[in-house]
Parts: structure tokens; C-alpha cells; sequence
């Protein structure tokens, strides 16, 4: 169509003498004399047609950039079976303290319920969260995602750190990176120990970069 | 520019063709009614455009297709406008292709050499009302399944190959997820696909028939007007005026209606195809048509019309042919019109199809607000909505199994009269504060009707309205109405409401409640007492009491009186020792005629146990 609108009248009729045949001549639309009120009603025209196609092309804009317009935050909370202690928003309850070993990092599995669009799924798994007891009684909590693309990390065999299997991103015990793979170390997580119960902040961060950025 | 235009026309003759089509010359006598062809690519576009975003969030399966519709229509931004846009521009498609038929017709554009352009313009015109049945269906709602079913059957209903193919279609010999794939694929791909291919066929003939035959666009006229620009600015108004009044039906009508989910195990008499199939419903609701059966009504006489429909250019080789086609054509508007206002005048008066409507807009009402709750719609599907509904599904029990004896606010519970005057109390109020004033003080008004009940095909005559309890009641009476024990009564009206522990109490005045209690142990009023206090006959454990007061033996049970707990064993036993004994009571046992789920559905529904939306 923008072609139409892109050719200036004179090229037209350039183009008409060409194909001159027996029924331009008997035309009486008289392209030649008012080329002025031809282009006009030619944008009148393609604007019009252009406008009834703009509340289809609004309506589905508005639809499918809707997860913009959604409100942030919304997507998790935590789980009902975590709601008779819980006190600061995004804690999760992960283990407990007699399940940790000192020096020996483990995987646990966070809980929460989940809004995917028009369903609401209770207490589904939403992520990994490797907890280690310190010798000083301390627990450190990482994210079990590779900060490089993602992948789920796991406990080298030798029980010395961390390797992630997709691109042999390694880490020490402490979760500092040994090699150049992964862009920044694991991500550490909020820890709190209330009574026999570890909870811990759960959050996911953007992958690839070497700064620490919340994935809302 | 020109250069590389000349370039370009060079290697494609793009720009030549165009020129041409730009040129293009036609008699000014045609060019308004020469626009339906324009039109009717316009809404396909904007048809287009709203399915393709559409598709971006529907999800075809049983599961999902009602849930994802449901999601646009109401949860996602401008949702309902797009699907209010789909939804109109099909109607608008098929009201336009009609007029473009009747406007070939009456030009008798079918003739030699254009028979061929006429008949991809017919195969254009059924393929887009494929479209627009499949579509119909897609959303997955008590609406879409009845037009689903019809158009399986209607497919299974072809002569041989019939059975087959609808089980091909429905992706077995039940409708599930595999039926909403398959349609969804014919509805988004293979019928758009068949379009596009038509289309390019019909633009083809159109180009040809202009370079070859300029004559026949033109026969016999003077005055002309070329495409570019006089006709695109038509054209271009057309459009406008087009998409202007959708969007403003749609605003009016505030989208598309969407019904509850797809529930097979309830009937939808209120199912109706969309209006322009209203005739085809109609006909093959015809009783002679029906003892003809579905392959008559639905296949073979569409099909013969349209064969006849396909002749026209053979049967117009004679002048008297065309006319014949114009009266042919004319007689089918004038009947499909005929039998389309048929149908609507009969549904408009006929009540039963009214309240079926109204019921299926009441459980579209209370769908929407369910799935709006916290809980939102469950991962089993939205049709659970309904199903778990206390709301939904408690009335229809009770007009089934209780409203036979039981009375509710003098209907059956749905609304509907009762056909018979009740035997035992109405229960719209029960384990209120009224019904338990009313069984204090007024015994026998309350069970009146139970006079006419029947125990074993004996009537029980007046065990309730003479039984102790009514004789308690009225002997005592008097003593609580008196002004100073006004505050009493209201106390023992106040501990019994609060053993219900319905979760639809009112707040409760707990002084009441507790002076309530020992008026109920000690009968001692501010003036006068009690001949028999209550536990003298009746058993109770108050609530957060440990210990029971009274025995049973002599009368029912009080612990929890009217609570759900206590309601469910009720119904599930009235003859045990615990609640009216065998001898007394009329009512069965309903543990074997109620699953659990009903009762839980009933008594949740008779205590008012289901959600609301604050805003109600």
C-alpha cells in the first residue's frame, strides 16, 4: 500500500502513457488536471483504511504486551503451609537445622504458591536453594542457578565447591568462582533461623552479568 | 526513485502490475455496489489481526481453552476489546458476504467467462463460515460445547464416511483435548490456509478477466471512474465506517459473552447457534425434517442448494436462467430470514427457553465472579468452579431431594413454584435467630405442615404440632413474652444461634450467650422459671464446655444444633436416637441417596458457606 502513497502523480501517469489502451482515452477522470486533488484523496483514502485497521492492531497491542502492564511481585508468595510463622515477605521455610551437616552443602527445594496467568498452583517447587552449616554454627544460603546461563548447580563429587555440568562453571566451597565461566560468584540468599526452622529469602537473578540484579 | 522503481519492475513487474491495478477502469454506475468484494478483505484483516493476538494467549484444551478465554476477557489489558473485535467482525463477515452473493446474483456476474472467479468466490464465502462455526466453539463454554456438538454430529451424520470422520475430528468417540486441538488447527490454520490458496486463485481469475475481457467489466457504459484514487477513497470510507461501528457494537455490548465452562453433565437447554445459523437450527428442528433425520436436514438439502447455487452459470445460458437464479436466490434470503425471525419470536415468547437463558447468565455471573475470587480458577479446569459450587449446585439438590416436603422461602429452592403445598417447615430460615425464636416460642406454627406428613403411608398426624416440645412451647410462651423477660429470650435465642457456629452467623453479644446458657441449664427467668428446663429433656455439650448437660432418650440432641456438622448427620440420619427416633419422624434417611459431596454441597449451601464478592 505505501507504495501507492509513495509515488508522486507524475510518475503515474508516466506509467499510464506507457500502457496507454483504448479505454484511457475515453477516461474522464482527467488524471492530468487536478493531480493536487488526486494525492489528497489518495492519503484520504490509505488513511482510512489505515484507521479501520487500528482498533484490531490497538486491541492486540494492549493484549500482547499485557505481561508489561502486570503488576510486578505478584507472581509468587509463599506457599499456605509456610503461613503460620511467617513474618517478612519472601522468606521461605527450607529445611531444618538437624537436617544440615557441618562443611557438607545440600539442596533443598523452595515451596510457594504460583500464579500462571489464569491458574493458581499451591505449593509448587519454584527453585533450588543449597544451605551449608558453617563451623561456626552459621548457615549460608545460595541460589542453586548457575549465574552464568541458568543451570542448576551441583556438589562436585570430591565434596570441595560447586560445579555447574553445562559449562563447567566452578566454585569453591564458600561459592566463590574458580574459573572465568561464571560472571560473578553464586548468588548468596538471606538466612534466618527461627527456632529448629531455616528460612530463607528466596530470589532468582538476571543471568550472564557480572553484577547482582533481582529478577522481578 | 524512478530508477529504482524501473529497476525493480525490471526484475518483478511489481510495480507495472500496480500501475495497472491502479488504473484499473470501471463504469461509475458499479462503484459503490462494487465495494462488498473491498469490504469483505477489510474485516478479514482486522479478523485476521485480532486472531493472530488471540492466539498469543488461547490455549486449545479442555482444560485451558475456557480458562485462556476467560483470562482475555477479563484479567488481561484491552482483552475484552480484541476478543469483542474477533467476535463482531465475524458477524459483520458473514452479513457482508451474504449481500456480496445477493449483489452477484442480481448482476448475474456468474456469467461466461466468469463462472470460474464465481465459484471460488462461493468456495470462499462456505469456507469462512467454517470459520466462523469452528470459532464459535473455541472458547470452550456451555455455548461453544452445544455448537460442538452439533457440528460433530452434523459431520457424523454424512452418509459412509460419516462415523469416521467424526471420530477423526473429535480425536475420538468423546470430545476432550484432542477435539480442541483439531478444531483450533482447522479454525487457525487449515481454513485460512484453503482461504489464502482460493484467494490467490480469485485474484488470478480477476487480473486475467481484466486483461483479457475488458469488455465485460465495462459492457456497455460511458461514464468510468478509475481505482486510484476515487475508488480506494470508497473503499477507504467504507472500511472506516466499517471499523468505527464495530468497535462501537462492541463497546455497546462490552465484549463478546463468554458462558460457564463446558460442563457435559449439565444440561444447556438454553444452547443456540450463533443468529446467522439460526435458520439451519430451525429448519432442522422442522418435524418432518426431524423424522427425515440429521444427514437429511443438515446434508443433503444444504448440499442441493448449494449444488443448484453452483449451477447458476448453466441454468443462466437463457435469459429466462438468470431470473430463475435472481427468484431462486431471493426465495432463500426471504426463508432464511423467514425462519430466523421464526426462531427468535418463538424463543422470545416461549418461557422456558427465557429461564433457560437466565439461568445459563446467572451460572456465567457466578463463573466469572468465582474465577475472579482469591482461589481463582482451580488447575483441574474451570468447570470445577461450578461443580464445587455450594451456590450452584446446593439449590438444585435441595429442589431435587428436599423441596418435595421442605419448602424454601415458599419455591423449591431454584425459584420455581412448589407443586404442591409443603409437609414439613420451611427452611430458608433455618438456625437463624428467628427459627430458633420460632421453635421456642411458637413450636407448632413452625411445624404446622407436618401434619400431612406420611411415615410408612400413615400420616403422623400431630406427633410434632401436640408433641412435648409444642406443649412446652406453649405453656411457656406467655412467660417469655412477658416485657421482663424480654432480655431473657433474647439470651436463649442468643446461646442456641451460637452452638450453630454457622460460618454465616451474625457477630454474636457473648453476655447473651453466656446468661442464654444457664437459662437453658437452670430455667430461671427475671421473672417467673421454667416448668422443664431444656436439658430436662434434651442432651447438649455447650460449646468449649466438657461436659454434656442432660440424656439422651426423650428428645433430640442439641449439641451443635444446626450447625453444618450437625445438619449433615441430620439429613444423613433423622431416624437415629440422637434426632427425632423412629417413631416420631417422617423424614428419610437420605446417607444412601446423597453422595457426600452433595451433602457437602447442600448444607454448605443452606448455611451459606460459599463466597461472595465483596462488593454484593
Amino acid at each position: 500500500m505505501s507504495n501507492h502513497g509513495n509515488l508522486p502523480d507524475s510518475e503515474t501517469m508516466n506509467f499510464a502513457s506507457v500502457k496507454s489502451s483504448p479505454q484511457d482515452t475515453s477516461s474522464e477522470t482527467g488524471i492530468s488536471k487536478a493531480p493536487r486533488r488526486h494525492f489528497i484523496k489518495g492519503v484520504f483514502a490509505i488513511g482510512s483504511i489505515c484507521a479501520a485497521l487500528c482498533p484490531p492492531i490497538a486491541a492486540g497491542a494492549m493484549v500482547f504486551l499485557d505481561p508489561l502492564f502486570k503488576k510486578r511481585g505478584s507472581k509468587s508468595k509463599s506457599s499456605s503451609v509456610n503461613d503460620q510463622a511467617e513474618s517478612t515477605v519472601g522468606y521461605f521455610r527450607v529445611a531444618t537445622t538437624d537436617s544440615l551437616v557441618e562443611n557438607h552443602p545440600q539442596l533443598f527445594k523452595v515451596y510457594a504458591d504460583r500464579v500462571d496467568a489464569w491458574n493458581q498452583f499451591n505449593n509448587q517447587a519454584i527453585g533450588g536453594v543449597f544451605l551449608q552449616k558453617q563451623p561456626d554454627g552459621g548457615i549460608i544460603a545460595w541460589n542453586s542457578r548457575c549465574p552464568h546461563l541458568g543451570c542448576s548447580v551441583e556438589t562436585k563429587h570430591d565434596g570441595e565447591g560447586f560445579l555447574c555440568p553445562c559449562h563447567m562453571g566452578m566454585f569453591d566451597p564458600l561459592g566463590i568462582r574458580q574459573n572465568q565461566i561464571s560472571p560473578r560468584d553464586l548468588d548468596r540468599l538471606e538466612v534466618e533461623v527461627r527456632g529448629e526452622e531455616v528460612w530463607v529469602q528466596f530470589k532468582n537473578y538476571r543471568q550472564g552479568i557480572s553484577d547482582k540484579v533481582e529478577l522481578s | 526513485m524512478n530508477q529504482l522503481l524501473s529497476w525493480l519492475d525490471d526484475r518483478t513487474g511489481i510495480v507495472t502490475a500496480v500501475q495497472r491495478f491502479t488504473q484499473w477502469q470501471m463504469p461509475s454506475t458499479l462503484t459503490w455496489r462494487y465495494l462488498w468484494g473491498w469490504l469483505a478483505i477489510i474485516n478479514f484483516a482486522i479478523l485476521l489481526i485480532t486472531g493472530l493476538f488471540l492466539s498469543s494467549t488461547y490455549s486449545p484444551s479442555s482444560q485451558t481453552a475456557w480458562e485462556s478465554t476467560f483470562y482475555i476477557q477479563h484479567m488481561m489489558t484491552g482483552g475484552w476489546l480484541l476478543r469483542g473485535l474477533h467476535h463482531f467482525a465475524s458477524q459483520s463477515m458473514v452479513v457482508i458476504l451474504a449481500l456480496f452473493f445477493l449483489q452477484l446474483v442480481i448482476d448475474g456476474a456468474y456469467r461466461a467467462p466468469r463462472e470460474v472467479t464465481y465459484w471460488s468466490t462461493l468456495v470462499l464465502m462456505l469456507l469462512t463460515l467454517g470459520l466462523a462455526h469452528t470459532g464459535y466453539l473455541l472458547p470452550w463454554d456451555q455455548r461453544g460445547y452445544a455448537a460442538a456438538d452439533v457440528f460433530t454430529n452434523i459431520v457424523g451424520s454424512v452418509p459412509i464416511i460419516g462415523e469416521y470422520a467424526q471420530q477423526v475430528i473429535q480425536g475420538g468417540s468423546l470430545k476432550g483435548h484432542q477435539t480442541l486441538t483439531r478444531l483450533h488447527l482447522i479454525h487457525v490454520a487449515v481454513i485460512p490456509l484453503l482461504i489464502s490458496i482460493v484467494f490467490m486463485l480469485h485474484l488470478y481469475l480477476l487480473s486475467r478477466q481484466s486483461q483479457k475481457h475488458p469488455a465485460i467489466v465495462l459492457e456497455k457504459t460511458q461514464k468510468r471512474v478509475s481505482f486510484w484514487p476515487d475508488q480506494l477513497l470508497r473503499i477507504g470510507l467504507a472500511s472506516f465506517v466499517l471499523s468505527m461501528g464495530l468497535l462501537g457494537v462492541v463497546i455497546y455490548f462490552h465484549g463478546a459473552d463468554l458462558a460457564s465452562a463446558a460442563d457435559p453433565s449439565e444440561p444447556y437447554s438454553a444452547a443456540r447457534p450463533e443468529w446467522y445459523f439460526l435458520f439451519l437450527f430451525r429448519f432442522l428442528r422442522t418435524p418432518i425434517v426431524e423424522k427425515l433425520g440429521l444427514a437429511f436436514g443438515a446434508i443433503h438439502v444444504p448440499g442441493l442448494i448449494t449444488t443448484i447455487i453452483l449451477l447458476f452459470p448453466f441454468i443462466a445460458v437463457k435469459k429466462a436462467g438468470y431470473y430463475f437464479n435472481l427468484i431462486f436466490s431471493i426465495a432463500l434470503f426471504v426463508g432464511i430470514i423467514g425462519l430466523t425471525a421464526m426462531t427468535l419470536q418463538e424463543d422470545r415468547v416461549n418461557s422456558d427457553h427465557q429461564a433457560a437463558v437466565h439461568q445459563a447468565e446467572i451460572q456465567a455471573a457466578r463463573a466469572t465472579e468465582l474465577a475472579l475470587s482469591p482461589t481463582g480458577i482451580p488447575v483441574e479446569g474451570g468447570v470445577y468452579l461450578l461443580r464445587n459450587d455450594p451456590l450452584t449446585q446446593g439449590p438444585k439438590i435441595y429442589a431435587s431431594r428436599c423441596a418435595t416436603c421442605h419448602p424454601w422461602d415458599g419455591h423449591d429452592g431454584l425459584g420455581h413454584p412448589l407443586e404442591r403445598s409443603g409437609i414439613a417447615p420451611d427452611l430458608a430460615n433455618f438456625g437463624s435467630r428467628e427459627w430458633m425464636k420460632g421453635v421456642l416460642v411458637d413450636f407448632e406454627t413452625v411445624f404446622a405442615s407436618t401434619v400431612n406428613a406420611q411415615k410408612d403411608g400413615k400420616k403422623i398426624g400431630t406427633a410434632f404440632t401436640e408433641g412435648e416440645m409444642a406443649n412446652w412451647s406453649k405453656d411457656h410462651r406467655e412467660l417469655l413474652n412477658e416485657p421482663e423477660n424480654a432480655d431473657d429470650l433474647s439470651a436463649l435465642i442468643e446461646f442456641f444461634y451460637a452452638q450453630s457456629r454457622r460460618p454465616d452467623a451474625l457477630a454474636l453479644d457473648h453476655e447473651l450467650v453466656v446468661r442464654g446458657r444457664d437459662i437453658m441449664d437452670f430455667g430461671e427467668l427475671t421473672k417467673g422459671e421454667f416448668e422443664l428446663t431444656c436439658i430436662d429433656c434434651h442432651q447438649i455439650k455447650p460449646l468449649s464446655e466438657e461436659k454434656t448437660l442432660g440424656s439422651l432418650g426423650t428428645a433430640p440432641h442439641l449439641t451443635e444444633y444446626a450447625s453444618p456438622k450437625w445438619l449433615k448427620a441430620f439429613i444423613s440420619d433423622p431416624d437415629s436416637q440422637e434426632h427425632y427416633g423412629s417413631t416420631t419422624n417422617a423424614m428419610p434417611s437420605f446417607e444412601s441417596q446423597l453422595s457426600p459431596h452433595e451433602l457437602e454441597m447442600l448444607v454448605r449451601w443452606m448455611t451459606k458457606d460459599y463466597y461472595r464478592s465483596p462488593k454484593d
